[in-house]
Parts: structure tokens; sequence; C-alpha cells
């Protein structure tokens, strides 16, 4: 039934969570332009909230630990009902891949590269995804402790050449903006960077765990990645202040304020390394689970040979999603996360409970 | 055999992406650029326009030619143009020159003071928003017109930008706030009670010599420049910020002068709602002192003289302070963000207070308390004029 045959260790699994997480650290707009200086809060909020949600996917995961989500979807829900709701999935799964993407090369744009055309930048991405998603799972997740650890210290690096610069002032007042900006805050928080951690109940079914481990390293990568982008949050909100909410890329603008002694300055390329590894990253995983939901749902044994063809629908898509920043971002905050929600939330705990009352691991096995 | 081929075909891709990855669109090199060290805006004839001036710092090897009239060129060169918008100036730069302009090293933006008292807000757009634009680039206020100060012809450093960003290092080594970068300043024009500052720098020519000098600092508000601080006001303020580490304090009493050096000197804002409606700041001043030169003070013990010299520290440090505040509050402009502490310590309060600011700024009570330490006395315990040291 498996399309993969490969596996990968419970620490691999767990440093792909972490990256995956990580990889929205850079792009903190989506929340810091919403909650401004308590935005800090509003990610710790938003993190303890999400935690009986990532308990929801941690005990699917154990309930179904030969499953993945869609099959997991077919058998609760039976073939049609449970097809239509994978073909949702699919959707989700590719727009997120291609919306990444989309980020990837306006980024990169903005940040290094502002005369390379932007398909150039998506496409040199996409073959390279599309490598590793040929390859499977275990070359898809390989690199994720790499980044991990890369991401960390290049971001200590940047933490401590900007101590001298934050002001502490700056996080003051705490509470001040009206509830809704805050009930709205935690719900993007939840939906868009943690949420989105339902794409690793496709991905289970190759990890090596016991009921134990599966919480152990979920948890653990949950809170790796959390730490990143509160250190990032605290760091942009200390050193820019009320200018938090004018910036595109707050980070960049961050960054290229260091200035030691005048010899240390102009550091913003670290961002862009961090930039470009993490969200290769998340792409590459997104694009993998599409492809394979894909093959999974058309009963296509060789999935190898959809991933060229995905990644030329990625490109599209990703290319005529939004036609501006500025409206990609104004749906990040006010329509995907109300999007997203469905997918995220409501299904895998409705999913649950039909599986409870249904009794249906145990029931099949019986 | 399958195996040779793939070897052929990973070595074509991996090749392919090297012509690719080396960025055919981005390319910079050096002899192509012309790197900007210094821009200067200044009001032109037609208010509506600008007058745009780049200071280019010169690529230039360090090798001394046997030819000498090569020291004597210029070692930076200047664009001039007229615009309405920056952009748009350097849209024509770039027309008309034979290499690209990099804003990345950019070191100091200079205004004019004319430009500077029309307005400002319009003109700076461009230096947030453009991706060569970098938050740290110093903002200056010229005394007079920008472009004679950033085209000056100094001894001390060949190129004026780097002159003036090495000289607020400098400063910023005694105070954090003498260096207003572009995000310091647009952090305060968007505040919207704070007023900006920007240090002011005026050409001063003597006997074929050109000098700048330090001459304080503008203030603005509303985007315009209102009025400025001058030198002792400025050491006023800075002292009511906090956080100097070195600086000196002079005090001038009958029984002769004092200087001071100061070695750490630390504000600690409060700010409280006065039952009638109004605001009251006070300033805990923290300042250990080194004496540094003193002049007269015959006839007196060690003993007697140090709480006498602590006395006279404290006063001068409060007299500082209390004169820069009612200078700002004479302008009517809020330079140390105390509104902004306002808004921080009571935000529900803010609400309402934040538009009658302009009425309560000037009305706002201030109280220093100033507490000197003078740890040392330097390398002499006594000076020669005092008692005690004769015998």
């Amino acid at each position: 039934m498996r399309i993969d045959k490969g596996q990968i260790s419970g620490t691999q699994f767990m440093f792909s969570v972490a990256c995956f997480i990580q990889a929205s650290a850079p792009l903190t707009t989506f929340i810091s332009a919403v909650t401004l200086q308590d935005s800090w809060l509003v990610l710790l909020f938003g993190a303890v909230l999400c935690l009986p949600l990532i308990w929801l996917y941690r005990t699917l995961m154990v309930m179904f630990p030969e499953q993945n989500l869609l099959q997991i979807l077919v058998e609760v829900y039976g073939p049609v009902v449970g097809k239509v709701i994978g073909v949702a999935y699919i959707w989700f799964f590719f727009t997120l891949a291609s919306l990444n993407l989309t980020d990837l090369g306006k980024f990169t744009k903005l940040t290094i590269m502002q005369e390379t055309p932007n398909v150039v930048l998506v496409l040199m991405c996409v073959l390279v995804s599309a490598l590793a998603v040929r390859n499977g799972i275990k070359l898809v997740t390989k690199y994720s402790t790499l980044f991990t650890i890369i991401t960390f210290i290049l971001l200590s690096i940047g933490t401590i050449l900007m101590l001298n610069q934050i002001k502490l002032e700056n996080f003051m007042p705490m509470f001040d903006q009206p509830v809704g900006k805050y009930v709205q805050g935690i719900h993007i928080i939840s939906t868009i960077p943690f949420g989105e951690l339902v794409v690793f109940l496709m991905i289970h079914p190759y990890v090596k765990l016991s009921r134990r481990d599966a919480t152990k390293y979920l948890f653990l990568g949950f809170g790796l990645g959390v730490i990143t982008i509160l250190v990032i949050l605290l760091l942009n909100i200390g050193v820019l202040g009320n200018l938090l909410g004018m910036f595109t890329l707050p980070t960049l603008v961050t960054l290229r304020l260091v200035n030691l002694g005048m010899a240390l300055s102009r550091m913003e390329i670290l961002f862009a390394v961090i930039l470009v590894m993490l969200l290769f990253f998340k792409i590459t995983l997104l694009y993998y689970v599409s492809v394979l939901a894909t093959a999974q749902l058309f009963k296509v044994k060789a999935y190898r040979q959809l991933a060229l063809a995905a990644g030329a629908l990625l490109i599209a898509y990703g290319l005529t999603l939004y036609p501006s920043l500025v409206e990609q971002a104004a749906s990040a905050q006010e329509i995907v996360p109300f999007l997203w929600t469905p997918f995220e939330i409501l299904i895998p705990l409705l999913t649950f409970f039909i599986a409870k009352l249904r009794k249906l691991p145990n029931a099949k096995e019986a | 055999m399958n195996r040779r081929l793939k070897l052929v075909a990973s070595v074509m891709l991996l090749s392919m992406l090297m012509m690719l990855l080396s960025g055919c669109w981005d390319n910079h090199e050096l002899d192509t650029l012309f790197i900007v060290t210094g821009i200067a805006l200044d009001k032109a004839n037609d208010s509506e326009q600008l007058d745009i001036s780049l200071q280019i710092g010169k690529t230039k090897s360090n090798v001394s030619d046997s030819d000498k009239s090569n020291s004597q060129q210029a070692s930076t060169i200047q664009l001039k143009t007229t615009a309405y918008t920056m952009m748009e100036g350097l849209m024509e730069f770039n027309r008309d020159s034979s290499r690209t302009l990099l804003l990345h090293h950019n070191q100091v933006l200079l205004l004019g003071s004319a430009l500077a008292e029309q307005g400002i807000k319009d003109h700076i757009d461009l230096f947030l928003r453009d991706h060569e634009a970098r938050m740290e680039v110093l903002v200056m206020i010229a005394d007079g017109r920008a472009d004679e100060v950033l085209s000056a012809k100094l001894d001390q450093e060949k190129i004026s930008g780097v002159f003036l960003a090495r000289e607020m290092q400098d400063l910023y080594a005694v105070s954090p706030y003498y260096k207003i970068r572009m995000l310091d300043f647009a952090s305060r024009l968007r505040d919207g009670t704070t007023s900006p500052i920007a240090p002011i720098v005026a050409l001063k020519e003597t006997d074929k010599k050109q000098e700048i000098k330090f001459n304080g600092f503008a203030v603005f508000k509303d985007g315009k420049m209102i009025g400025r601080l001058n030198n002792d006001e400025v050491l006023g303020y800075v002292w009511a910020m906090g956080n100097v580490k070195q600086c000196g304090v002079v005090t001038d009493s009958d029984l002769g002068r004092a200087v001071f050096h100061i070695i750490n000197l630390d504000t600690e804002r409060d700010v409280t709602l006065r039952p009638d409606g109004g605001v009251r700041v006070t300033l805990t001043v923290d300042a250990t002192l080194n004496i540094g030169e003193l002049r007269g003070f015959n006839g007196m013990t060690p003993k007697d003289l140090m709480p006498y010299l602590v006395d006279l520290a404290q006063n001068e440090i409060r007299r500082k302070i209390t004169d820069t505040f009612v200078t700002a509050q004479t302008l009517n402009a809020d330079i140390y963000g105390v509104g902004t502490s306002v808004y921080r310590e009571y935000p529900k309060e803010w609400k309402e207070l934040k538009n009658r600011w302009n009425e309560l700024f000037p009305d706002t009570e201030l109280d220093v308390q100033v507490k000197v330490h003078i740890p040392t006395t330097g390398q002499i315990v006594k000076s020669l004029e005092m008692e005690g040291s004769k015998s």
C-alpha cells in the first residue's frame, strides 16, 4: 500500500517539525503587523493554546500508526466522502506549497537579488525540490537537522550583535490593544505556522515511533520552532519599536542595523541564508506531501513521475495566486486563517471523534 | 553504462546550475558602480522641487604615484540635479552617468535648513522604501545649504560624508542620543507626540580652510524644523536622556572653576499624572564624575572641597537639564518623548491626553534629582593652591 519505502528516525522527525515551524520565523509580519509590541505574548498564548491541537495530531498518529491522513479519511468517512475530503486536502497542501514558493521568490528578490526575474528564482527552487521529492521522504527530511542547527547558530550571532540596540521600553505598554486584535493574532498564529503541522499526519507512517516517542518528538520539535519565532519577534520589537508595523520584512531591517565598531555590519545576508534555507525545506516537504497525496488518491504507483509535473503546476499556480504582496499580506491576516481552520482544526477533530465512536482502528483488527 | 550516463547528466546539470546561480541579473562589479557616500537635499527655487546633491567616493588606488598632480585631484565626485522627488533625481543621475549608483554605503543624509523649515516628511519616503535604503543612515541638518557642507574640502578626512559618520560614531560613544539614524528619526516622525531631532552641522570657512562644526540640534514638529538647541542645551538634553559615558561638566563659582569628567551618568525617568490633570516628570540623575581640572579654590581643605564640588556639579547638571527643558517647552516640542512615557505608563488615560498634548507639554512640571559621586580625584589629591598642600 505504501508508495514510498523510505523510513526516517524519530530525531529526524523532530527536526523536521522544528524546521517546518522555523520557516515561518523570518516572515513574522503576518503576526507583528496585527499585534505590534504584544506579538511575542500572542505567540506564547497561541503556542499554549495549540498544545491540545498538537495533542490531537499526536493522538491521530498513534491511533493510526500505519495510515496517513488520506487513508485515515477513507477509513473513517468511507471511500466516497473520504476521497472528497482528500481532494480538498490535496488542494490545501498544494496551495500552501505554492504560497511558500511565492514567498521565497518575492523575498529573495527583495533581499538579495532585485533584478533577477521571479520565475528564475522559483524555478531553481522547484528543480532542487523535485530532485528531493523524487528521492522520497528520506531525502526530503534529511537536511532538517542541519538547517535547524544553522538557523540557531546564525540567529544567535545576529541576536548577540543586536543586543546593544534593544530598547526594553519598546515592549511597553502591554495589553493596550482592543481584545479583538489579540483574538485575531492568536487565530493567525495558531493556523498559519502551528496548524500547518497537520501535514505531518501525511508522513508519520514513515517514522519509526512508539507511542511515547511520538509525543516526545512532536512536542520537542514544536518547542524548538516556537523558540525560534519568539527570539526573532523579541529582537524585532526591541529594536524597531513603533516602526515594526511599517516594514515588509522587519527581520531584514533589524539585521541591517547591526553595527559593531563599524567593522561588523551589514549582516543581512544571514537573513537571506536563513530565509532561503528554511523556505526551501518547507516547500520541499509540502511539495512531497502533495505529490504523495495525489499519487495515493489516484492509485498511481510511480509517484516519481508526478514530481516534475506537479512542480510546473506549483510555479504556475503560485504566480497567479495573488496580484501583489499587499494583497497577500492582507489575505494572510484576514482570510487565510478562516480558510485554513477547517483543514487544520475542524476536520482532524471530527475525524478523531468519529473514529472513536466507530471504534475504528480496533474494529479493524478485531 | 547507466552509471556513466548518470555521471554525465549530473555534471551537466551542475554546470548549468553554476551558470544560472551566479546571477546574470544582479551582478555588480566594482568598476561599474558609483558608491554614494552622502546625499544632500536642499530647497530649490521652485518650492515644489528639491535640489539633490550626491557625493560619490572615488575608487582610487592607494599607491602613491610619481605623478604629483594625482594627489591634487578631488577624491569625491559631486552630482547635482533638481527634481520633484528623490527617485526622479536618482533616475536622472543614473541616466547621465557612466556607472550605476550604489546607495548601500551611503553614510549621511544632509538636509538643508531651509528645506527642513519647509518640511521634510514628504521627502524621506525613498529612504525608507528603497531596497538599498538602510535604516542606519545618519540624518543631519546643515546650517544653510546642505550641498555646500557635503562638498567641503576637509583636512581631516577626504570625504565629508565619511567625516560626518566618524564624528557621529565618536559622539555615539559619549551618548547614544547624539547619533540620529534614519530609524530613530522615522520612529519619532511616526510617533505623533515625540518631536524628532537631528544634529546640525555648519560649514565654517577660515582663510582657505574649510571646517565642519557641530552646531546643536534641530528640533522638528509635524515634520518641520521649528527651532534649535545650542550646544549647551544639547548637553542638557543628552544628560536628561541618560546613558552618558564620557563628557565634561563645566562649573563656575566664586571660589574657582572646576571641570568634571563624566564616567557614567544615568537618568531614570518617572512620569506621574498630577491631580489637576497635568503631567509631572521626575528625572533622577545618578552620575559618577571624575575631577578633570580645578582652578582656584584657594584656601580650601580637601575635606571641605569635596562636598562643595559635589554640590557644584549637582547644581550645574540640574541647571542645564532644566534650561533645556524650558527651551523645549517654549518650542512646545516634546523632544524627550515624555508623551510616549505617559503612554507606556498610563495607556488608558493617554487616549484622552494625546489630543491635548500640545497644551499639556508646556504645562508639564519637571523635577530633577541629581546625585553625584566623585570617587577619585585624578592623579593628584590636592591642587597647588589648596590649603594643606603647603604644609
